[in-house]
């Protein structure tokens, strides 16, 4: 009786160690683009990375239950989507927006970097004027050049929605930008 | 016309190119491994099993025991209180039409013990059976005082009233 009970612990145990070898394997490859989508939302690196963190507990708690694990990618995504949104949302007002180019190291780039600076200070601003739906199809095809069928598999999409969004958000873009 | 999108778009992957920390992985590690995983409803069913074998198991394994012997307890053969009879003021057949009374069926006083007349000498005593005849039959009132007659006849013998002579029957 005794050994069975060890040998079910054991087994619960192992269980348990399987699951959570498997969502390292996870954070590894998923981490990254989590972060960037959280940070294409915020853009403030502190911020993006607690993101990160909450979407990747959130993720944990339920990681036993997901039936397709080739889905966790865009699962992830998406909770890192909606978390950084709902920061945004929250913390707006003393949310200070993190520069591209933080370094400047030369004065000959001084002037160069003033208008890059200014250039994404731009960019940035056209982007967070894009409908929610726009503005994830534009960062997700602009991190780690993911293409719209990746894109569409990500957000539960067809793809012909995702190439659609695609190009009303780039042609808006080139309007806000003119 | 096909430059700026071009353009645009290599200044937008040029700014979503920014690295998390190095040790962001293993923040999310701590982060993630510090709350437990939800079970899920298959385990639960496992483990629910699990411990009813283990039961099943310890129940097989001590074998019969021989059960404690114990004194019988007293039988009872009536639980519910006899009520005890109450000295009633009136004849019992007073009883007898409430029982049965068409007006209010049903309508009983709570505290009040109905003794049937059939059973009313079952269950009175036969003394007490005896004073409430006398109650009924109120001898006292029997006796009256020999009027004295102020036109009384000299040479007529005076008559005198008797109460009559009752006589309680014995029921016992």
């Amino acid at each position: 009786m005794h050994e069975y009970s060890q040998h079910l612990t054991a087994a619960f145990l192992g269980m348990e160690e399987d699951l959570k070898q498997e969502f390292e394997i996870r954070i590894a490859e998923c981490s990254t683009l989590a972060f960037r989508v959280a940070y294409g939302i915020l853009r403030n690196r502190e911020d993006a990375e607690d993101v990160t963190q909450e979407a990747f507990a959130k993720a944990y708690k339920s990681f036993s239950s997901l039936r397709d694990r080739e889905r966790f990618r865009s699962w992830v995504v998406k909770i890192a989507w909606r978390m950084a949104l709902d920061m945004l949302r929250s913390r707006k007002r003393r949310i200070v927006r993190e520069e591209v180019h933080a370094e400047i190291t030369d004065t000959s780039d001084l002037v160069t970097n003033m208008v890059d600076r200014h250039r994404a200070a731009e960019v940035w601003r056209a982007i967070d004027s894009l409908p929610e739906k726009m503005r994830i199809v534009v960062i997700l095809a602009n991190i780690e050049e993911h293409d719209t069928q990746e894109i569409a598999s990500m957000l539960d999409v067809p793809e012909g929605t995702v190439k659609s969004r695609l190009f009303h958000a780039r042609r808006q873009l080139k309007e806000l930008l003119k | 016309m096909s430059e700026q999108p071009d353009r645009l778009e290599s200044e937008l992957r040029a700014m979503l190119s920014v690295d998390p920390s190095p040790d962001l992985q293993a923040r999310i590690r701590v982060r993630a491994f510090s709350t437990p995983p939800k079970r899920t409803p298959w385990l639960a069913w496992a483990s629910g099993l699990a411990a009813a074998a283990a039961v099943v198991v310890i129940a097989v394994n001590r074998g019969p025991t021989i059960p404690e012997v114990r004194p019988n307890p007293p039988v009872i053969a009536e639980t519910r209180e006899i009520p005890q009879p109450v000295a009633a003021t009136k004849t019992p057949t007073r009883f007898q039409p409430s029982l049965k009374s068409p007006k209010e069926p049903g309508k009983v006083k709570p505290n009040a013990v109905l003794v049937p007349a059939q059973t009313a000498s079952a269950t009175l005593p036969a003394a007490e059976i005896k004073l409430q005849a006398l109650k009924v039959l109120d001898v006292t009132n029997w006796i009256q005082p020999i009027p004295q007659t102020p036109f009384s006849i000299a040479g007529f013998q005076e008559i005198k009233i008797e109460p009559p002579i009752l006589t309680v029957p014995n029921l016992e």
